[in-house]
């Protein structure tokens, strides 16, 4: 599977934004460019540089000057289209609310369909783990939006 | 709600991020990149992003070379609010030798050359300089290094300081030229696939002698080395994944300091009615003499718009050049070197220069007596800037 469109989904939908998405896979590829040689053969090449990009993209959102004018800019990139409802609205702020590494996990799992042990390795954790973490995240955000929505 | 409607509703509120042409827009970050990298980087570069890509979907573009005289650019230029720039040495810009450093590649399987040379400025005749030696100079390439197709070290930057070639980029020059930075691998003997350490090395051009400043455990690229010191990041090798770390290193001592982190993602200041739809799409791709960011709105896909410039202050655009990718000006910067009057351009596509200064705007150099691109697929050549005209 190529990996910089799979990147490019994972940073776009944590950070909700095309451009920036775009900058934080670039910059992953650089990083990961100037650390390929050092990749290990034989593991998988794909949680490794998706970790990179989460990595980016928690580092984006960590800084001051992205968490302060990128974030105002949000609500103006990510309006819904006609066609989206205010359901959608919810839920996606909902999910800017919820802390990196759930947020992390609910898009590998639901937005990039990942098996669990793929995401175990990005958590550096067991398939098992990595399940229950999803749950508890999903459990977290149920605190976030009405619960019609996730219920 | 089951998990699949949880899914569901998951895309349906999140969309899908729009086509992108990532390829080529690192192709275009990354060989415009920090001169450290680009002495390295097309090989790596390559593979990489075969590997990231589908490998040999989408290859290197190729160029062509074009031999025309040397042309002012009009009617397309709007440069606004010129800055002062310092006076550089009483040369001509237009009439002058220009060092250059022509990269030719290709592959699979991979290829790469390297020659240094000089550019008559007024006729645009490209000369190889036989005669430049980095002997007995250290830096430049990792020793022992893996990377197919090799590099050695090779003439990268010539320093007028010292009036030499020297095997690394400007970028890691000391403020008065006559020291620079290198790095090595260890243990000895390493390679970039196995190393564990990086060592941070300064040489003394004056005395030549060399000195170790810092050894840290991942890769350190250099950012900046000014008044207040030596920037660096440093990132440690996967599995930690790429977590970088700021420092300021003494270039005497070799003391370390850690640094917030650089936000090198800020970009341009936005102009009233940019970025409404966030549609604001930017990249940097150097620095001038003074050390402002060269940025470029738009991309290099053809027919979008192309806004070269820097910023005088915050808000404050100078206009190098504003058209559309591809135009009939045909600028596609390559990576600029300022020389304190104004910036020389490479071009991705013409195999020409470009020169730019505030009062006298953006001239064309096309340059001729190219060595021919190498036989092979997806052959390409890079001319690009490597000093001050003299």
């Amino acid at each position: 599977m190529p990996l910089l469109p799979v990147g490019h989904r994972l940073a776009y939908a944590m950070l909700q934004n095309a451009h920036d998405a775009e900058d934080a896979v670039q910059e992953a590829a650089f990083k990961a460019w100037r650390a390929a040689d050092r990749f290990r053969g034989g593991s998988d090449l794909r949680p490794w540089f998706l970790t990179i990009v989460a990595n980016e993209c928690r580092q984006r959102r960590r800084n001051r000057w992205w968490s302060v004018s990128k974030m105002a800019d949000l609500p103006e990139i990510a309006t819904p289209g006609p066609d989206v409802d205010a359901d959608a609205v919810e839920l996606r702020s909902a999910l800017r609310r919820l802390p990196s590494n759930m947020r992390l996990t609910l898009m590998l799992r639901y937005y990039l369909d990942l098996p669990f042990d793929e995401i175990g390795r990005m958590l550096k954790c067991s398939p098992q783990a990595a399940k229950s973490r999803t749950h508890r995240a999903l459990a977290k955000l149920r605190v976030e939006v009405p619960r019609e929505l996730i219920s | 709600m089951n998990e699949q409607e949880f899914r569901t509703r998951l895309r349906n509120a999140l969309g899908e991020p729009p086509p992108s042409d990532l390829r080529r827009a690192l192709e275009a970050r990354l060989i415009a990149g920090p001169s450290r990298h680009r002495s390295s980087v097309l090989g790596p570069l390559a593979a990489t992003l075969a590997l990231l890509t589908i490998a040999g979907a989408v290859g290197w573009r190729l160029v062509y070379l074009r031999t025309n005289t040397p042309a002012t650019v009009k009617g397309s230029i709007a440069t606004a609010a010129p800055t002062v720039v310092p006076t550089a040495a009483a040369v001509e810009p237009l009439n002058c030798r220009l060092p250059v450093v022509i990269t030719r590649e290709s592959g699979p399987p991979g290829q790469m050359v390297s020659e240094p040379g000089f550019v008559d400025t007024r006729s645009g005749q490209y000369v190889k300089d036989n005669s430049a030696s980095i002997a007995g100079l250290p830096g430049g390439a990792f020793e022992g290094t893996d990377v197919k197709p090799f590099r050695a070290a090779a003439p990268a930057y010539y320093s007028q300081d010292v009036k030499r070639w020297l095997p690394v980029g400007r970028d890691a020059l000391a403020p008065d030229g006559l020291s620079y930075l290198w790095e090595r691998l260890l243990p000895q003997g390493s390679n970039i696939a196995n190393f564990k350490n990086v060592e941070l090395h300064r040489y003394d051009l004056r005395t030549a002698t060399d000195h170790l400043l810092w050894t840290y455990r991942g890769s350190i690229t250099i950012h900046r080395w000014d008044a207040a010191g030596i920037l660096v990041d440093t990132m440690p090798p996967p599995p930690a994944g790429g977590t970088m770390l700021f420092w300021l290193v003494d270039p005497d001592s070799g003391a370390v300091t850690d640094q917030p982190y650089v936000n090198e993602h800020q970009g341009p200041t936005k102009l009233p009615g940019e970025g409404q739809n966030g549609s604001f799409s930017w990249s940097s791709f150097g620095k001038d003499a003074q050390g402002r960011t060269i940025y470029r709105i738009g991309s290099r896909q053809p027919g979008d718009q192309e806004w070269i410039f820097y910023e005088s202050a915050p808000g404050q655009r100078v206009t190098i050049y504003r058209g559309r990718q591809g135009d009939a000006a045909g600028f596609d910067p390559l990576r600029p070197h300022g020389d304190g009057r104004g910036i020389w351009f490479g071009d991705y596509e013409t195999h020409g220069l470009w020169y730019w200064d505030p009062s006298s705007g953006l001239h064309k150099v096309p340059v001729k007596g190219l060595p021919p691109s190498l036989t092979g697929p997806n052959s390409s050549l890079y001319l690009e800037p490597a000093g001050s005209c003299m």
